[in-house]
């Protein structure tokens, strides 16, 4: 049997039943509720969820400096004298308070019906720049660096990832779980998924690479506490044609992958490449383009070890 | 007593001596206007000679001498010092030799005044002020044992000071941090690394974040700065901020070799961008 002053409930004297809960303690139940929604909806970050890991950085905070960027519109440098409308896209953020300050955002767009690319085995140590002006040939449009390298035997360097040029594989595949690879398969460039690689066949030209920083045309990074570096990516658009995009600045340090994935994505009226896939080739002192016909060379052109590199040309 | 006759005149008679005359007998008279002549004649000239040699040979025994020598012939030294130890680390005593190297005449005997930053380094010996001898030809004027107590670049001035010369020479030591073990390896360069940059010897403190490099370094001649940059697999981009406001950019390889890793290539002033210079750093794995 249960006594009256035990349950939620308890007789009073008349019988009736009241709640078992007192005036005092109703008072402090709303009490406590009110501090605590007060707790919750103060300007206090640890509490408002504000507050980040240090150094991450979100896409809402590229985002913001993304579209500032491109509003501010680009310089576009004709890179073919024979196709003058083929331009390269050029971004700068002149603004000295900006914590980006100096970094050079550039893509340029190439019909897939006329371009093809062809990988070359370089694995040759010398000033970057050097390197990539004697691999370049008259008909290219832009030479860009490849996939990741790593150490080998004797303190050498070697290509990681699946590298094949001209139908030879040089290096075998990795077993990443994520990323993919800049393909021709058929006569056209493409970028295939990790998943997908096994089961290509006739593969002409390729280089493995990773992460994948856009996928049906959605950023592919949302966070990343890396450090910012200088980048180079490869993509395609809705229609296929290849996009090659990169992010530069003179000390190394341009963007982490969450503002290039979200740069690639960009819609075009914005002023973005709007990939509709996009890979991350090797980045830091190792991203590299050049444009032959004009000369000029974007990243770091100084002593360095490149494995390998893809020519862009007309067909 | 009875008077003798003598040819002597009276003494009213004797002519009394004019001026120039004596009253010496004629003899001695005779005597002394001989000398006189002869003095007149023939002696005034040795005279004259004893006097001027007793006057140069007292010129040459005063001080004098040496007063008027320096002013026909102004001393000049050059100060040089030399450490000799090669790094010098917190808590390392350390020998800085002053040698003074005459140019021309002997350097007159001085002192050595040695001012430092007591917070970097403390003299040791000698205690007090350094008195140096005449120099005639190059000579260790003073062995100066330091040691350092705290790490960064510390300016010895030496004040060499003599009779008739002032000479100041100051010479910039770098005290090294102790070494901490904190040995780079491939994977990550962060550590300390020696540097040779230009012509000149420094170190490297390389702080890598994931191949963002930070950190500072030094140099020889007291040139202290930041480092910011990155570094792939096989390459060493950064930027050398001076705290004096000088940049180089730096453009290097990283070598791998069997016990140690090298960073070998340029860097590029900032204010002749189109010259490069030697930039090579090694460091222990």
């Amino acid at each position: 049997m249960l006594s009256e002053s035990r349950g939620l409930r308890k007789r009073d004297r008349s019988g009736r039943f009241t709640p078992a809960v007192s005036v005092s303690q109703t008072n402090w139940a709303i009490l406590s509720f009110v501090v605590l929604a007060l707790l919750v909806l103060s300007p206090l970050p640890f509490l408002s969820g504000q507050l980040k890991p240090a150094g991450s950085v979100t896409a809402k905070a590229s985002n913001d400096w993304l579209k500032t960027l491109l509003a501010k519109g680009s310089k576009d440098i004709p890179v073919s004298p024979a196709h003058p409308e083929m331009r390269l896209h050029i971004y700068e953020d002149f603004d000295t308070a900006s914590p980006h300050y100096g970094v050079k955002l550039c893509w340029l767009l190439l019909p897939h019906s006329s371009i093809r690319m062809a990988v070359a085995d370089v694995r040759t140590s010398a000033e970057s720049n050097s390197i990539y002006a004697a691999l370049a040939q008259n008909s290219d449009v832009v030479v860009s660096n490849g996939g990741f390298f790593g150490y080998g035997p004797k303190s050498s360097y070697l290509p990681v990832g699946l590298v094949i040029a001209n139908g030879k594989a040089s290096s075998p595949q990795a077993k990443w779980s994520s990323g993919g690879a800049i393909i021709q398969a058929n006569g056209t460039p493409t970028i295939v998924p990790q998943s997908a690689l096994n089961s290509l066949h006739a593969v002409q030209e390729a280089v493995q690479s990773k992460p994948m920083l856009v996928e049906g045309g959605q950023p592919g990074i949302q966070s990343d506490s890396k450090p910012a570096f200088n980048r180079v990516s490869v993509g395609v658009d809705k229609n296929g044609d290849v996009i090659v995009a990169g992010a530069f600045q003179g000390d190394g340090s341009a963007v982490n992958l969450v503002e290039l994935s979200a740069f690639l994505a960009a819609p075009r009226k914005m002023g973005g490449p709007e990939a509709f896939y996009a890979l991350n080739l090797d980045g830091g002192p190792d991203a590299h383009l050049f444009f032959p016909a004009i000369r000029l060379h974007l990243g770091y052109g100084g002593q360095n070890f490149v494995p390998n590199a893809i020519r862009f040309y007309w067909k | 007593m009875p008077q003798t006759a003598t040819n002597r005149a009276p003494e009213e008679d004797r002519p009394v001596p004019t001026a120039g005359e004596t009253s010496l007998p004629r003899n001695w008279q005779r005597l002394l206007k001989t000398v006189t002549t002869f003095v007149q004649v023939h002696l005034w000239k040795g005279i004259v000679g004893l006097v001027t040699s007793a006057g140069v040979a007292g010129f040459f025994l005063s001080p004098v001498k040496d007063w008027a020598y320096h002013k026909l012939w102004h001393e000049r030294a050059l100060l040089q010092c030399y450490v000799v130890q090669q790094q010098i680390s917190v808590n390392d005593s350390f020998e800085l030799d002053l040698t003074v190297v005459p140019q021309g005449i002997t350097v007159s005997s001085g002192v050595v005044e040695i001012h430092y930053p007591a917070d970097k380094i403390v003299l040791v010996q000698p205690s007090g002020i350094v008195q140096t001898e005449p120099i005639a030809d190059t000579k260790v004027a003073a062995k100066l044992l330091f040691r350092a107590i705290a790490h960064g670049p510390a300016s010895v001035e030496i004040h060499f000071n003599t009779k008739y010369g002032k000479y100041l020479f100051s010479q910039i030591v770098l005290i090294r941090e102790v070494d901490q073990n904190h040995h780079p390896s491939r994977d990550n360069l962060t550590g300390t690394w020696n540097l040779r940059f230009g012509g000149l010897n420094g170190e490297l403190h390389i702080e890598d974040d994931n191949g963002k490099i930070g950190g500072h370094y030094e140099l020889d001649d007291g040139n202290v700065g930041q480092l910011k940059g990155v570094r792939g697999v096989a390459a060493f981009q950064v930027s050398m901020i001076s705290n004096r406001g000088e940049q180089y950019a730096v453009q290097c390889n990283l070598n791998l070799a069997d016990s140690f890793i090298e960073l070998k290539g340029d860097f590029f002033d900032s204010r002749t961008p189109k010259t490069n210079q030697s930039f090579y750093g090694s460091s222990h794995i």
